[in-house]
């Protein structure tokens, strides 16, 4: 059989969504030992992964779901009383299976056996085993039974090859003493037939085979008897046998039995007339003895399907599953561009015709308008496809719940709501592992032990709810827990000792919350550490800003605490601000956008080595995007204004300067080549309307590459806070004058003539100390500055184009 | 004109499967079901040549549909597809009037051969 990726991914697509399916139903199940629907249901999908996995070859996923099937199929038939600890192997079991589908969409390898859960399985099942299969175990003598179908197998096969001979030469005697008898009772009647009808070796049921065989024949006369005996009380054990014998009494041409014996894994059909006996057993056993042995292409199979499996490429699954609706309006979409895209044909014709300027006008803007709103809804479909329930990642949650409970001896319950709301594909992979640490946070810390609650007077479950929201075009995810809630005192002790905060007192609530965002904050007190996990909330808190979300704590002293994640619900469709440098295009997300201004280029500094910008009373780094195209530091102006625009990425922020703004835009973001990959600060392209391409940034990454390289430069920023200080010293000592215009007119100053001096001395000045002090020691007065600022308005409309990101369009 | 087939297995991706292998092979796919109550619409519908039925199936199982199917449409050309195991569930099934039967895992020639031999 072929095996292509693209079935493994299917596969392991759908196995995923089984095995979420059982985990969920043994949840069920744990409530209610004998539900028979849930059974039922786990029955169901442990033998459809077990089908799935034989058919693509992973055996191990395929034994350990077969184990389980059986397990449940005895539960179904009451031969097996459930335990806890049954329950709990057989959540073992299921845990095998997730963890093999892991390994398998990483790496296409399907890990070996747990053989310790495997033979508890085993255990289990042969000890309820009900007593017919036992005492039939017995009998048989074959030291197997019916439920291990692949022993079986197995046996079946050695039986093939080894003693064949023996045993089915035996077999065909009896028959042979059978015919005999038959033949003595019906003398010459020539519509007395006797059928043998051979059953390829492989096949898996051979008995219903020859049944259906027998079905058909059955109206083509009457079926006197058979061997072995179609008893339907009979199961497959007494059917190994490839051979089954019919005597039928029947007028129809040995043509038209042939025919209704045409039916797959048929491998042979003899026909006799009851005369020649003799020669029937002969045949019979010739063509036993020829049985043609096929192993050894089955053999070559696999190791094919190994070959193919170990040269496939490391993939992660990329699949989404579409609803044929959207399909449909999508195909819907696509022909009505079809029907206009020939509007345009005609368009051409009209322009090369005499027709009046303003009617070919009047057709092309119609076509155009069309063109944009079938542009539109392909857009919207195409977003849409990307979207799916939310479910998919909550379903896991109650298992994960389940077990850190148990491992923490609490009781709790875990309330979802929301679950078919819909967020992109690609967030919902992200979010998952940041939800499931803030649930193990919550219930192994955020809820109570039981007697704890007790004394509190709180019911001795707890409970933890997951609920999922659209608001906006954001969707907004919470974990609540009806704990104890943070304990804010200790955040701030934390705080203090890690010199976070200098002042004790003065610390808003909402600082003290953020603090657990930080990294290695508090990773011995009780307050943010995880059981063994080795993630803090400050990996929570970088995944989400990744996203573009944001995350916040409502916390309520023993009422509990709640995080609440909003994130956006789509990523490809982006909202960047569209900038040139260096003659390319570049995207830069509106979200990552603190401000943006033009500004006289003698504003640049130099702090050490480091370019460094001051702009509204802060101090930035200074990124020349032409540099991050190795175009070098290049820079243009005409009039001696540059565009910068300022970044941030969590609280550090770095300024980019530019050459031009071209305006606010949404783009689709495609991602880049393999072959582009290793391009930093990139995460994808965007098509421009005239077919040319932006490179989109990667703000987070950018900035933070930036600090790891110059961390040096962020800490003289920092340490010399003292700048600030004089800064802001600087401007309050104007009264009336708002920083902003304090800090444009002191820039103006420094352009200005009359402050040549100044200008002179901050060329002059190494460091950025003496240029504050000497900024602070010029003799800037109010009035001085008061005409500086009507000067400044009036210049403001047509040098300096304060750009808020809103104006932009 | 070729044969029109509709497939009716709960997983998505025996379907696909089954439907690539199908198709490549010259067999028209006219639709798919995911259960066995959208089997039965679904061939009273589309009246395919052939319906590949699969036995575990949610909401009605592959039995319950086949005799549907054939209270509908005696003749229909009815293929169970079965696991190891549901041999009692087969032989039902031969009873009410199946045309054959493919055993998961199952080679794609079964499948084919059963479709071939299920149409002559």
């Amino acid at each position: 059989m072929e095996i292509e990726e693209k079935y493994k991914k299917a596969f392991l697509e759908e196995a995923f969504e089984i095995i979420e399916k059982m985990n969920n139903s043994l949840l069920e199940l744990e409530n209610d030992f004998d539900n028979e629907e849930t059974i039922n249901e786990l029955f169901r999908y442990t033998h459809s992964l077990k089908s799935e996995a034989g058919l693509i070859g992973f055996n191990n996923i395929a034994d350990m779901s077969h184990k389980l099937e059986d397990l449940f199929d005895l539960k179904r038939n009451n031969s097996l009383e459930l335990t806890t600890d049954i329950l709990n192997m057989i959540f073992l079991g299921f845990d095998y299976i997730s963890e093999a589908l892991q390994v398998i969409s990483d790496s296409w390898e399907e890990p070996p056996m747990n053989k310790e859960i495997e033979n508890s399985l085993k255990e289990i099942l042969e000890e309820a085993m009900p007593s017919k299969d036992k005492k039939k175990k017995k009998d048989s003598n074959k030291g197997e039974t019916k439920k291990f179908a692949k022993e079986k197998k197995e046996i079946e096969k050695s039986k093939d090859e080894t003693q064949l001979t023996l045993s089915d030469l035996e077999n065909f005697f009896e028959l042979n003493e059978l015919q005999k008898a038959d033949i003595d009772s019906t003398s010459e009647d020539y519509s007395l037939l006797i059928i043998n009808i051979e059953v390829m070796k492989e096949s898996p049921m051979k008995f219903p085979r020859a049944f259906l065989v027998k079905t058909n024949l059955s109206g083509l006369g009457e079926i006197l008897t058979e061997n072995p005996s179609f008893d339907q009380d009979n199961d497959d054990d007494d059917y190994q046998s490839c051979n089954f014998l019919l005597r039928i009494k029947s007028d129809y041409s040995e043509k038209d039995i042939k025919d209704a014996c045409n039916i797959d894994e048929i491998t042979d059909v003899i026909i006799k007339r009851v005369q020649l006996k003799e020669e029937t057993v002969e045949e019979i056993v010739e063509r036993a003895k020829n049985l043609p042995v096929d192993e050894e292409s089955k053999k070559q199979e696999h190791l094919d399907i190994k070959r193919k499996s170990s040269t496939s490429k490391k993939r992660k699954l990329t699949t989404v599953r579409v609803e044929l609706d959207k399909l449909e309006s999508m195909g819907r979409s696509v022909s009505e561009l079809i029907i206009n895209r020939s509007k345009f044909t005609k368009l051409i014709e009209y322009i090369k015709s005499d027709m009046p300027r303003s009617e070919i006008l009047n057709y092309f803007e119609e076509a155009e308008n069309e063109l944009f709103r079938i542009t539109d809804e392909v857009q919207n479909t195409v977003s849409q496809l990307r979207m799916i329930p939310i479910g998919t990642v909550f379903n896991k949650f109650p298992r994960v719940v389940r077990d850190i409970a148990q491992k923490v001896n609490k009781e709790i319950e875990l309330v979802i709501s929301g679950d078919d709301t819909e967020i992109d594909k690609t967030i919902i992979e992200e979010i998952q592992d940041p939800i499931t640490h803030i649930i193990r946070n919550s219930v192994d810390h955020g809820i109570e032990s039981p007697d704890a609650r007790k004394e509190l007077g709180k019911p001795i479950k707890g409970r933890v709810s997951l609920i999922a929201y659209h608001e906006g075009s954001s969707i907004v995810i919470e974990v609540s827990d009806d704990g104890k809630g943070l304990n804010l005192e200790r955040i701030r002790e934390k705080a203090y000792e890690q010199g976070l905060i200098t002042d004790y007192e003065q610390v808003t609530e909402d600082q003290l919350k953020n603090f657990m965002f930080k990294p290695g904050f508090s990773t011995k007190g009780e307050v943010t550490s995880l059981s063994g996990r080795g993630v803090g909330l400050d990996v929570v808190k970088e995944k989400v800003d990744k996203l573009r979300g944001k995350i916040e704590i409502q916390t309520e002293k023993n009422l509990g605490t709640t995080f609440r994640f909003t994130l956006p619900l789509s990523l490809s469709v982006q909202k960047v601000l569209l900038v040139k440098s260096a003659d390319n295009y570049f995207s830069i997300p509106i979200y990552t956008i603190e401000n943006t201004d033009r500004v006289p280029l003698s504003s640049l500094e130099k702090l050490d080595d480091y370019d460094i910008i001051r702009h509204k009373g802060e101090i930035y780094s200074v990124i020349y995007l032409s540099d991050l195209v190795n175009q070098g530091k290049d820079i243009k102006t005409e009039d001696g204004l540059v565009y910068i625009v300022i970044v941030k990425f969590q609280s550090k922020k770095v300024c980019l300067l530019i050459d031009e703004l071209k305006g606010e835009q949404d783009i689709v973001l495609n991602p880049l080549d393999d072959l582009f990959e290793q391009v930093d600060g990139v995460s994808g392209v965007g098509i421009l309307g005239d077919a040319s391409i932006s490179l989109v940034l990667n703000v987070s990454e950018i900035v933070r590459e930036y600090i790891e390289e110059n961390a040096k430069v962020f800490n003289l920023i920092s340490q010399n806070s003292d700048i600030k200080k004089v800064h802001d010293n600087l401007i309050s000592s104007y009264e009336g004058v708002s920083k902003n215009e304090l800090n444009n007119a002191s820039n103006k100053k420094i352009e200005n003539n009359e402050s040549k001096q100044i200008n002179e001395n901050i060329n002059d000045a190494n460091n950025i100390m003496e240029f504050a002090e000497k900024i602070q020691n010029s003799n800037i007065d109010k009035d001085e500055l008061k005409e500086n600022e009507m000067i400044d308005t009036k210049k403001e409309s047509q040098d300096i184009e304060e750009i808020s990101i809103n104006d932009l369009s | 004109m070729s044969v029109r087939i509709l497939l009716a297995d709960d997983l998505s991706f025996m379907r696909m499967m089954q439907k690539e292998m199908l198709t490549k092979h010259g067999y028209e796919i006219v639709g798919e079901a995911a259960d066995g109550v959208e089997a039965v619409k679904k061939y009273q519908e589309l009246k395919p040549d052939i319906i590949v039925l699969d036995i575990t199936m949610p909401y009605m199982n592959g039995l319950e549909a086949m005799e549907k199917i054939l209270d509908f449409d005696s003749n229909a050309r009815i293929i169970i597809c079965s696991a190891l195991g549901q041999q009692q569930l087969i032989i039902e099934a031969i009873k009410s009037g199946v045309k054959d039967f493919i055993v998961k895992p199952f080679k794609p020639e079964r499948m084919l051969s059963s479709i071939k031999k299920a149409l002559s």
